[in-house]
């Protein structure tokens, strides 16, 4: 259950930095920056806390870091495979 | 900020480095990412069996003495009793034993399994199981070239592969926060293949660079133990091993029979005092001594660390705890050191942590597929400013080395995969069949693609991809619907699993195909990603030799 | 500003291979006599060994391409592998004789 949690936390928090991005492709418009980086940096801070409370800190830091990664590419792909089968 | 000279020079680096290893490297990750579900494929590959569950637990102590009263000489290789009743575990009990060996030659095993017959009496039967997820073990650490030159071949790979990833940090740096998560998809093409490139290159640099340091430590693992021994300790290395093993070692036997205790106490006295280990097997050494000893072999929860090697150790005839060697028991350098090895192989976090390097392990193996493909479109640009239309002959042979040696790595492991079910019983040794039709498959497919050219071959090799990858899935289908083929459907969650992935996969084959085969048809002419200029071209083919 | 740096791949590239590697070798064994617990340390630092002597091995071929030229690669990389065999024997001297 921690672990459903611990997931969606970081999922979300990954999808607030790509939305925080400039070169972010999800919307048509770039959302205001700085309330965007906070909000995932809370949702991922939190996400690392559920992590840790489901292992140990030192699992806890790793699957974190490990599922920001797939999401920071596959966000981006997931943007571009849209706009590939709409032109 | 990085002076343009130095970003120029390592672009030089970063290009020739990537283009070196990254067919070797695209072999290792996607055979890697199949390995995070060897276990399931294992079992997916198992022919049905006894099974664990013919014996209960509170019977398998008296398993364990008739198997030892009739194969006394498995006591020292140690049995192993299983606790979890997967299909790839043939029955309760298992041992290995050596088979009969001329002399020099290297030691080979023969696998026995014993089970209790409904009558109580004891079945053992030697039967060699499935080594299908051995072979694509093998095949990602050594992308099917044997030993020892397979090792030193991905040590160097390894090893260009980490000077790869430091040299394309030193190019992306000065356009890193600019084009930070940037994928921009559109007409310019080499500027979307960078774009693909660099995005996957950036966000899983550290998953990269753990990888690339791991394999390269293990790979030349040998001779920089020789080094190590030799430079470092003077000889010194081997002889306090020596006396360290006997920190993993059962003790010896005294040759004075005892009474065990059974395997349900044992597990018992287990849990009393190493509360957190999950242990997935019982190895039993010495059995009926009164120095026997059962070796658990499994994880401490929550914690990053190997599963294969360490444990603890109980006295069999007491419960006592003889050795410990649980992650954390483990002194610091111990510790770090297998840490590093389960950020490689993902053996900590659970299912989260399998599924995240299955989707980094692929995104890899299209990192290094799409850094060809971005050499090739780079080098098409310059091409076309010097003469018309002409490609020059290193990126049609590098298109087509891509697209053989990528595909052919695919298509060759979903074949061997469902020649698990289709060859079982039918041929002698099917573990060598695994390799038969690896290699065949992928040399065919080399073949193929140098004989076809990549635009041509592309297609075919995508649809021989999903043809293969479908008919796993097909064939749990087929062995539901009719029995009399001989072929087996397990019910459990892992090989399902196994059975929708590969349905999935074939998907998306099939579907890059379709993709493949409109650009072949309607892309741009001037590549070699198009058949148009290939039936150009065969009216210039004389020119084109003569002028070379 | 310094003067552009020389191309020179092949020397810098075996300075980093061969160079780097004594280099890795050198550290790590001086790491294997000075490090916490010294020469009598578990032997679980021989395979986290093997996995410094992969980093270091690694760190250096891929930064020696920022040298000047491939004479300035083999220059400087070879003091330090004098340098650190001579910490690493003066090391294995003291600790075996």
């Amino acid at each position: 259950m921690i672990v459903v949690l611990a997931l969606t936390l970081t999922v979300l928090g990954c999808a607030c930095l790509y939305l925080a991005s400039p070169n972010q492709k999800w919307l048509s418009q770039n959302l205001p920056r700085k309330p965007l980086l906070a909000a995932g940096s809370l949702l991922l801070v939190a996400g690392l806390i559920a992590w840790i409370a489901a292992f140990l800190p030192l699992s806890g830091i790793f699957v974190t870091l490990h599922v920001a990664m797939v999401c920071l590419f596959a966000f981006p792909y997931a943007a571009a495979l849209r706009d590939w089968r709409s032109n | 900020m990085i002076r343009a000279d130095i970003v120029k020079h390592y672009k030089t680096v970063h290009t020739w480095t990537g283009i070196s290893c990254g067919l070797a490297l695209f072999i290792a990750f996607y055979a890697g990412a199949l390995t995070m579900f060897q276990e399931p494929i294992a079992r997916w590959a198992s022919p049905p069996a006894a099974g664990v569950a013919a014996v209960p637990l509170d019977d398998a102590d008296r398993l364990l003495e008739l198997v030892v009263a009739a194969h006394p000489e498995a006591r020292k290789e140690g049995i192993t009793l299983h606790l979890r009743g997967h299909e790839n575990e043939p029955a309760r009990v298992t041992w290995e034993e050596d088979a009969a060996h001329q002399e020099g030659q290297p030691h080979e095993h023969v696998h026995w399994w014993a089970t209790l017959k409904p009558d109580g009496t004891l079945l053992s039967k030697q039967e060699e199981p499935s080594e299908l997820a051995e072979f694509i073990n093998a095949i990602h650490m050594r992308v099917g070239i044997p030993e020892p030159w397979g090792s030193y071949f991905m040590g160097v790979v390894s090893l260009l592969y980490g000077v790869a990833l430091i040299a394309g940090m030193i190019v992306l740096l000065p356009s890193l926060t600019k084009d930070f998560l940037a994928l921009r998809v559109g007409h310019n093409l080499k500027r979307m293949w960078l774009d693909a490139h660099n995005v996957v290159g950036v966000t899983a640099l550290p998953f990269h660079l753990v990888m690339a340091v791991t394999a390269t430590a293990w790979s030349f693992g040998g001779p920089l133990w020789s080094a190590q021994e030799s430079v470092i300790f003077g000889g010194r290395q081997k002889v306090v091993m020596k006396r360290d093993f006997e920190r993993w070692t059962a003790p010896n036997p005294t040759g004075d029979a005892d009474v065990m205790m059974s395997p349900g106490q044992l597990l018992q006295r287990l849990h009393a005092q190493v509360p957190d280990f999950e242990p997935k097997v019982m190895i039993f050494k010495n059995f009926g001594d009164k120095a026997a000893a059962v070796r658990f072999v499994g994880a401490e929860r929550g914690y990053v660390g190997h599963t294969s090697f360490g444990g603890v150790m109980l006295s069999a005839v007491t419960g006592n705890l003889i050795k410990d060697n649980r992650a954390s028991r483990q002194d610091p350098d111990r510790r770090a050191s297998t840490t590093i090895f389960a950020l490689h192989t993902g053996e900590y976090g659970g299912i989260t942590i399998t599924w995240a390097y299955f989707f980094l392990g692929f995104s890899g193996a299209w990192l290094f597929y799409s850094g060809n493909l971005l050499w090739v479109e780079t080098r098409r640009k310059k091409a076309r400013k010097g003469r018309e239309d002409e490609q020059p002959r290193s990126t049609r042979l590098l298109g087509s080395a891509t697209v053989g040696v990528c595909l052919g790595c695919v298509a060759g492991l979903s074949l061997t995969i469902v020649a698990a079910k289709w060859l079982h019983g039918s041929v002698a040794d099917l573990n060598a069949w695994h390799a038969y039709i690896y290699y065949a498959v992928f040399l065919g497919s080399v073949a193929w693609a140098f004989a076809w050219g990549a635009a041509r071959s592309a297609v075919h090799l995508l649809w021989l991809c999903a043809a293969a990858t479908i008919s796993i899935p097909l064939t749990t289908v087929l062995a539901l619907l009719f029995p009399a083929l001989g072929m087996w459907a397990h019910g459990s969650a892992a090989t399902i699993g196994v059975d929708v992935v590969a349905f999935i996969g074939a998907l998306c084959f099939a579907w890059m195909a379709i993709a493949t085969a409109r650009r072949v048809r309607h892309g741009p002419a001037d590549s070699i990603w198009s058949i148009r200029k290939g039936d150009d071209h065969t009216a210039h083919e004389p020119v084109a030799i003569a002028a070379e | 500003m310094a003067e552009d740096i020389r191309p020179d791949y092949w020397a810098k590239a075996s300075a980093g291979a061969i160079l780097g590697l004594g280099l890795a070798l050198s550290l790590v064994g001086l790491y294997a006599y000075l490090g916490p617990g010294g020469i009598d340390a578990p032997t679980g630092r021989y395979s986290l060994m093997r996995h410094l002597e992969a980093f270091v091995w690694i760190a250096v071929f891929g930064l020696c391409f920022l040298f000047r030229s491939g004479r300035a690669a083999w220059t400087w990389l070879g003091a330090a592998n004098l340098i650190a065999f001579a910490a690493l024997f003066a090391c294995r001297f003291y600790f075996f004789a």
